[in-house]
């Protein structure tokens, strides 16, 4: 299993080891964001080797070097859908092009949603085409309603692929294990959220106890201490990894009072918590600041849903991202088929207040950042994955597109299934059925 | 002049009056309003036109001039400062009230799914007019809705058309004189219904024999109607469903079908020739761009989305410049929201529609775009005469923008219907709230 550590150490010499790339191609005159969120102009990027060699504005550009002239354009680093299944499913309500979920009894936590990414998937290209380069693809809840165990409200173990629709696009396996509080935890676990809390803190025991039996068991068995425990030997070892803090755990929960609680179980265990949904988040923005704790926070919903949603409110992103709190975008509507609607959730965003430069760090560095994997991804500046977009205005504008995408160095295609489909039927006057274009 | 359209205004209030034959009658009536200018925004009417610097006069909650340097003796003057001011938007496909916030079950009555063929049943009577829904709409500028059933049945129901007002009965929101609509539906949704209930329809074929039996019903009712008024025998017992459908064949009641793939839309609208009916719009229409000529032929318009897609098998081939396109081949577009939270910013979704044909080179003004979610929306509806556009003598259904509408930063300052102030961002006082979020936490106001 990959470390926190050894990411940030690996990352980039693992993507550049499997691409031979032709020559550097030079970015001119662009003006970019800050993983600060500051703002600079006339700056030159230099990407070669599927890496970020140099950005500045002194830097010298040869001629063996492709050019992309950027001036006067928003150049940022590529962004990141941070939730949702790319990859993972096709067509939504047709099973059969679905892997987000298993009712495998022993398949919890360590159910990996990494080995079933489809990089040929016709959603990848869409996404790309609107600058999403890279993207955290979840497991989804497998029962609502069933009879309840300690184990139900975990969904599995989500990962990290890029969007280049390559064989070798999961860029980590293993980022973060996710758990359902709220509603819909409540229903897996068997009809209350007390039950559900109590599954999480029963898991996170499994996992320090396993961490403290010392030797690693044999595979498929469980060390003596754990003997009798509700838990699969795979499942245990998951939350042994997060126990250790070595994963962070991925909380859906929205009412304030689960919220809350994510922040005790994070200060009792010592782990490290991402708050995923967070519809009254900003309730508790300054404890979760302190906390360390980032939100990947529905952007859009400002309706009481259900009641766990009675305080969502569209300005959330705003109070949260004043409070110093790492905040990154989903939504119903800007999930999955249409996570390229995380910029205009960013957009909404920055119309009810939130700082233009916190949004696009939000679409870019915090996506991956807030489960600590900002190392090399999402950031603009020497020795990052060269995921970088030039886009043709504003980027959280409803009619700006990407000129250019490039996904670990490589200039991607901007076509897709839709575009093809749409010049397919620009023209209904030809002699031939449109089968023939 | 003045004296000729009031009295015209009476005699229009006056005919459903006289009426006694319609049922749970509309008992809307607008909101205080008062004469007001506003001046010095960019305008675009809903009729195509785009004025900069241009004004529009609000009085006995009309339109009653839009054009530049208008004057006006003692009236309440709003200072635009170059803010933008559309026609109220309106939304084809809603939901609100009949699935309302919370989404419980117990709140759940958009589908009789109990019967493949329901024409019996009215949305109306579904309708919670309490639903939050409704005002955080009102704060994206929505001032009239029509409220479909699911599309769960073949035949789903009657809708109704609202006035975007809060009120305390449904029949306070009910937009006067505005027809009723059916609401039929195509595709997946009804043969997976009640084909995994083991019974007709499912499959494609079940569907059609659906719809083609319940039209073979309503004439054959129609039909013994009319022999009974000829020989002048009592009449058959009151038909609830027969009824309906007689309403659309007779021409007064608004087909709107909910059917996204191409072939399935052009079989429907055969079986609207076999039984003499017209098909007003088809909703999703998610393929409609491939058989664009043949709408633009027929007449018919479209409700579509910007970008849903592949939810379902028969929305994976849905692209963003659909409604671009179906303009492009001169059939009727409208861009809908099916969706609590897009009907709030329609505007966007009809921007990502002209970003979207900006990228494959076809050039949508503004001021023709709008009317996809105004008066497109508004003749679909056929309250077109009424309002959908700021042209003297209509509704004064405004609303006024802090930007541009079509920028994803733009956000409503006011929201005027019949000439009332109805929202407003920047008074607490005109931010309404319903009764669920009273001592609740819901937050409302335009957030």
């Amino acid at each position: 299993m990959k470390t926190k550590a050894i990411l940030g150490l690996s990352l980039a010499a693992a993507v550049v080891s499997s691409w031979s790339m032709a020559q550097p191609l030079a970015i001119t005159g662009a003006n970019i964001v800050s993983s600060e969120g500051v703002i600079q102009e006339g700056v030159t990027i230099i990407v070669d080797q599927g890496t970020i060699q140099a950005i500045g504005d002194n830097i010298p550009v040869t001629d063996d070097m492709d050019l992309v002239d950027a001036r006067g354009r928003w150049v940022t680093s590529g962004f990141v859908a941070a939730s949702g299944n790319l990859g993972l499913e096709e067509v939504g309500a047709v099973g059969d092009s679905v892997d987000t979920r298993t009712k495998h009894e022993q398949l919890t936590a360590a159910f990996e949603v990494a080995d079933a990414f489809n990089a040929a998937s016709t959603l990848i290209p869409v996404a790309r085409t609107d600058g999403i380069t890279s993207a955290l693809i979840m497991p989804s809840l497998s029962n609502d309603g069933d009879e309840g165990a300690y184990d139900r409200i975990f969904a599995g173990t989500a990962a990290l692929a890029d969007l280049s629709g390559q064989l070798d696009s999961i860029r980590v396996r293993t980022a973060g294990v996710v758990a359902y509080l709220g509603d819909r935890g409540k229903d897996a676990a068997g009809g209350s959220r007390a039950a559900a809390l109590a599954g999480l803190r029963a898991a996170l025991e499994a996992g320090k106890l396993y961490n403290e039996s010392g030797a690693a068991s044999k595979r498929f068995a469980l060390p003596e201490s754990l003997e009798g425990a509700p838990f699969s030997a795979e499942d245990v070892r998951q939350f042994a990894l997060v126990a250790k803090g070595d994963l962070p755990l991925i909380v859906h929960a929205d009412r304030v009072a689960d919220i809350a609680q994510a922040i005790k179980i994070q200060q009792q265990f010592g782990i490290r918590v991402v708050i995923i949904g967070g519809a009254e988040a900003w309730k508790v923005a300054a404890q979760l600041a302190d906390a360390n704790i980032g939100v990947i926070l529905n952007g859009e919903n400002n309706l009481p849903v259900s009641f766990d949603h009675l305080g969502a409110r569209l300005d959330s992103a705003a109070i949260l991202s004043r409070a110093g709190v790492e905040i990154a975008f989903s939504g119903e509507n800007a999930t999955t088929h249409n996570a390229r609607n995380m910029r205009q959730v960013a957009g909404l965003a920055v119309a009810h207040g939130l700082e233009w430069g916190q949004a696009i760090r939000a679409l870019s560095r915090s996506a991956a950042g807030l489960l600590g994997l900002d190392a090399d991804v999402g950031q603009l500046r020497a020795g990052a994955i060269a995921d970088v977009v030039v886009w043709d205005g504003d980027p959280l504008e409803l009619d700006t597109y990407p000129s250019h995408v490039l996904i670990k160095g490589e200039v991607m295609d901007l076509s897709n299934r839709q575009t093809k489909l749409r010049d397919r039927y620009l023209d209904l006057k030809s002699e031939l059925p449109p089968a023939y274009r | 002049m003045k004296i000729t359209k009031r009295w015209l205004g009476v005699i229009a209030l006056a005919v459903p009056m006289l009426s006694q034959a319609e049922p749970y009658p509309s008992t809307y009536t607008p909101l205080p309003s008062e004469t007001v200018l506003l001046k010095g925004g960019i305008i675009l009417t809903g009729t195509g036109e785009q004025i900069e610097n241009g004004d529009v006069l609000i009085k006995d909650g009309k339109i009653a001039k839009v054009g530049k340097s208008l004057k006006a003796r003692g009236v309440k003057v709003v200072e635009l400062d170059g803010a933008w001011v559309t026609p109220g938007i309106i939304d084809v496909h809603s939901h609100l009230g009949a699935g309302g916030v919370p989404g419980v079950r117990a709140h759940s009555d958009v589908n009789e799914m109990t019967a493949p063929t329901t024409p019996d049943v009215w949305i109306e009577h579904s309708v919670w007019p309490q639903d939050q829904g409704f005002v955080t709409a009102l704060a994206g500028g929505i001032t009239a809705l029509q409220i479909l059933p699911g599309s769960a049945n073949l035949i789903g129901g009657r809708s109704v058309t609202l006035k975007n007002v809060p009120s305390r009965t449904v029949a306070g929101m009910k937009f006067p004189e505005a027809p009723y609509g059916l609401k039929m539906a195509c595709g997946e949704n009804p043969k997976r219904v009640y084909g995994s209930k083991g019974r007709a329809p499912s499959t494609r074929m079940g569907n059609v024999a659906g719809y083609r039996e319940a039209w073979i019903d309503a004439l054959d009712y129609k039909a013994k109607i009319e022999k009974a008024k000829e020989k002048g025998d009592p009449l058959p017992k009151q038909d609830l469903a027969k009824e309906t459908l007689i309403g659309v064949l007779d021409g007064e009641i608004l087909v709107h079908n909910h059917c996204y793939r191409a072939d399935e839309m052009a079989t429907m609208l055969d079986v609207a020739q076999e039984f003499g009916y017209k098909v007003t719009a088809f909703h999703h229409a998610v393929e409609a761009y491939k058989i664009a000529d043949l709408l633009a032929d027929q007449s018919v318009c479209s409700a579509v989305w910007a970008d849903w897609w592949g939810f379902k098998m028969e929305a994976y081939d849905g692209i963003k410049e659909n409604a671009a396109l179906l303009h492009e081949a001169g059939a009727c577009a409208i861009v809908h929201s099916d969706d609590a939270h897009g009907i709030q910013r329609l505007n966007q979704e009809t921007a990502k529609v002209v970003g979207a044909a900006k990228r494959a080179g076809i050039n949508i003004p503004k001021a023709t775009a709008i009317q996809w979610i105004t008066l497109n929306a508004a003749k679909a509806l056929g309250i077109d005469a009424m309002t959908g556009s700021l042209e003297p003598g209509k509704m004064a259904d405004v609303v006024v923008w802090d930007k541009d509408p079509f920028s994803v930063y733009a956000l409503t300052q006011q929201v005027y219907i019949d000439g009332a102030v109805v929202f407003d961002r920047s008074d607490v006082s005109k931010q309404p709230m319903m009764d669920f979020g009273v001592g609740n936490g819901v937050i409302g106001g335009g957030q």
